[in-house]
């Protein structure tokens, strides 16, 4: 079920007016959970259910087997990444596997194709299979451990591994955080429920108005049979990129904290404005925050992090990085893209540019102005169809050919502006956290009702003016 | 603290509600019959279509054939066009198509419109299809049912509105009317002739046509024919230019390809380009449309 659809606004409508009742007896909130949130995945294709049933009952029986037989916990744990890494290999990585291997043997002159003998169910993708699988994991190795206890009731576990509002594209809940919070019949206040209608309105506005507003012109560009070869209309087409997958994963992640704000449940932060950062590192930190937290604690730290020196400490990074890149899909583009951030981030952590950068005047904005170009850079390879085009449009944007005139005899005067446009109000949301309003305007009284304003004009934005309409981007992760 | 909420909601619902009824009926310049059009589209993919005639194709036979105009020609039967934008020849179409006919003893046909442009390979993904086809079955359904609630809530399109408001963009008028019998019934005003060619001397660029797929095509009519189902193919008129530039681009050899259609036990038939109108150098205009269709029909009466 897609949020910005019909049938969420019915599903949704109808659990929340039965969420006061069904909350109160424990047993009743587990099972209503579980059932509704199977109801919103099975809605997209019920037959997935059943691997994400297997999967969770796996990792369940694992977590009761490393408690009940402590000596043999490697091997419960082993079982449970062999059975989770095992169905993200099959489901999201069997065709681009097959393929390499078929070009492989090929180069060899062995040739012939192991594409056709994939079945064929495994080359569709389960919506969320990424997430789920990472968050199923993130339990059995917590109580292997020794952080967590595990639950002993299926509903428990299924109440938090398929909880609606996160299940197919995160963030990524951690069991000791949810867990707890599932166990007790959570209160909401006025503060809570106003805060989940900011952020569900604030997501839906960046999802459907800003991310669908842009996503005509991306594809349009990416999928032209003749590329432009004027820099500029790269760069402003892979700016709009670059807010566009922000507006749309992240207001995935808005509305998805929101409707757990309704419920009395708190996800932590996803994003954190990561586009005014002043290092590469610091937009890790503000980047999809639930997926670099966990890639740092289940990948970088069991390496050994940067505890054993700088050599082993950027190679730990790399290994990081490009395992992150794979996550996001199977293709060679998103190795890359990890690959590239990898660079980046190796490059900032010897030379330490930023902090010099930033002891001089206007140093801040210059770094955030290095740190963003870096992150087009990867967000080229990240969207680009093939390796070929993205190093096609890399050589034209950094190539100094063209100008503005070639800016507007590729796109047009009104396309051009509603690009502009809709970046402007991104950039503009931006740059007042960059110079940190939020704190230093006090708006007293008028507070609330400009943030009424705001938010029914936005609630009529996300109807009048919603872009062409498309799945989250993420759902394919 | 004061209740927020509830007041936010019902002033956005009286926003929603009243904007509906003051935006411009047709709120996107553009396509003003955005709703009209997925319904269209719709009816292929989700809808209960029977027919004992089907079209199989891409938008030269989407436009090109009007059912209603065979239907007068062939009384009795029941003819609905499965042709998509950009449709291809393929197994999966083939099959899409065969499951739309209906069953009994009675005589069916399949009519395959080939342009060399369905016989790409890249074309085997059946884009529009499965774009329709995987709509969230709620929009699908309220699109189906109820287009009117569809249209009230439909969005401005910004871009196209200023650029038709403050700036003259304003591209060549396009007629489009949408029939449940899966033809669009199109018209340029003015006609833009040359368009297509400059189009498609890109699109044909280092494309050539996928073997595979004509094997898969000579296979299905062998079958079809062995089944009793009459298999008709051809190519749909269009411009001489535009025919040359195929031959010449893609190796399409029309003599060879039709002998092999005989072979597999189908009827090829041939049509010139002569007396009709492509409105954009492809695609018959609604008139050619009706006349072609007019002329399809008597072609295959004897053969039913």
């Amino acid at each position: 079920m897609l949020f910005p659809s019909a049938a969420f606004l019915i599903f949704a409508a109808l659990f929340f007016a039965l969420w006061p009742i069904a909350k109160r007896r424990e047993n009743v909130r587990y099972a209503y959970l579980v059932g509704a949130s199977f109801l919103f995945y099975g809605w997209w294709d019920w037959r997935f259910l059943f691997l994400i049933l297997a999967s969770g009952v796996l990792d369940f029986l694992a977590g009761l087997g490393m408690r009940a037989h402590p000596r043999a916990r490697k091997a419960y744990l082993a079982l449970s990444l062999v059975g989770n890494v095992g169905s993200l290999a099959a489901f999201k990585y069997s065709g681009f596997l097959a393929a390499n291997l078929a070009a492989l043997l090929e180069a060899v002159g062995l040739p012939g194709s192991l594409v056709p003998p994939v079945p064929r169910f495994l080359l569709i993708l389960p919506v969320g299979i990424s997430f789920y699988t990472f968050q199923s994991m993130s339990y059995t190795i917590d109580i292997y451990r020794g952080r967590l206890e595990p639950t002993r009731n299926p509903l428990h576990f299924f109440a938090y591994l398929a909880l609606f509002p996160q299940l197919v594209a995160g963030p990524i809940v951690r069991a000791a955080d949810l867990l707890p919070q599932l166990r007790t019949n959570r209160r909401t206040s006025e503060a809570d429920r106003w805060l989940g209608l900011q952020r569900i309105v604030h997501g839906f506005f960046k999802k459907v108005v800003i991310a669908d507003g842009l996503a005509w012109y991306v594809a349009d560009a990416f999928g032209s049979l003749e590329p432009s070869a004027a820099p500029i209309y790269w760069w402003l087409i892979t700016a709009a990129f670059a807010v566009q997958i922000y507006c749309d994963f992240s207001g995935y992640s808005d509305i998805a904290r929101g409707l757990a704000k309704w419920m009395g449940y708190d996800f932590l932060e996803n994003f954190n404005h990561p586009y005014v950062s002043s290092s590469l590192r610091e937009f890790w930190t503000r980047w999809h925050i639930s997926l670099s937290t966990w890639f740092r604690d289940y990948v970088y730290l069991p390496l050994g992090g940067s505890r054993s020196g700088p050599m082993r400490s950027a190679v730990n990074l790399w290994i990081t990085m490009l395992v992150s890149g794979l996550w996001h899909g199977a293709a060679w583009t998103f190795v890359a893209w990890g690959a590239c951030h990898a660079f980046f981030l190796s490059v900032e952590r010897w030379t330490r540019w930023p902090e010099r950068l930033k002891k001089i005047p206007g140093g801040r904005l210059a770094a955030t102005g290095v740190v963003l170009v870096q992150v087009l850079v990867g967000w080229v390879f990240f969207r680009a169809e093939t390796m070929a085009q993205a190093t096609s449009i890399l050589r034209t944007m950094f190539s100094w050919a063209g100008g503005a005139g070639s800016l507007r005899a590729e796109l047009g005067g009104t396309n051009t502006l509603m690009i502009c446009g809709l970046l402007f109000v991104v950039a503009v949301r931006e740059a007042w956290v960059w110079a940190d309003l939020d704190r230093r305007l006090t708006l007293g009284p008028l507070r609330t009702p400009l943030q009424a304003a705001a938010l029914v004009l936005m609630i009529v934005a996300s109807v009048y003016l919603r872009g062409p309409g498309s799945a989250f981007i993420y759902f394919q992760f | 603290m004061r209740e927020r909420i509830v007041p936010v909601l019902v002033l956005s619902g009286l926003l929603v509600g009243g904007l509906g009824n003051l935006l411009p009926a047709s709120p996107d310049p553009d396509d003003p019959l955005r709703t009209a059009h997925d319904r269209f589209y719709l009816v292929k993919t989700h809808g209960a279509v029977r027919c004992d005639i089907i079209v199989v194709g891409d938008s030269r036979a989407l436009r090109g054939i009007s059912p209603a105009v065979l239907e007068e020609e062939l009384p009795g039967h029941d003819v609905f066009n499965f042709a998509f934008e950009a449709g291809s020849l393929n197994e999966e179409m083939y099959r899409q198509a065969e499951a739309r006919l209906a069953p009994g003893d009675g005589p069916r046909a399949v009519l395959l419109a080939v342009t060399p442009l369905s016989l790409f390979a890249w074309k085997a993904a059946n884009q529009q299809y499965h774009e329709f086809r995987s709509a969230p079955p709620d929009e699908a359904w309220l699109t189906l049912h109820h287009p009117e609630v569809v249209q009230y809530f439909q969005p401005l399109r910004l871009r196209s509105f200023l650029a038709a408001r403050f700036r003259g963009e304003k591209p060549p008028a396009t007629v489009q009317v949408y029939h449940d019998d899966g033809w669009i019934e199109s018209e340029r005003i003015p006609p833009s002739p040359e368009e297509a060619l400059g189009l498609y001397a890109v699109r044909f660029r280092d494309q050539t046509i996928d073997p595979g797929l004509v094997e898969d095509l000579l296979r299905w009519t062998r079958e079809w024919t062995d089944r009793g189902i009459g298999v008709f193919a051809f190519r749909p008129p269009t411009t001489d230019a535009v025919v040359e530039l195929e031959n010449r681009m893609t190796g399409f050899d029309e003599d060879r390809f039709a002998a092999r259609i005989e072979e597999a036990g189908g009827t090829w038939l041939r049509f010139t380009n002569d007396g009709y109108l492509a409105y954009d150098g492809s695609h018959l205009d609604r008139a050619s449309a009706r006349r072609f269709s007019r002329e399809l029909g008597p072609r295959i009466r004897p053969q039913l």
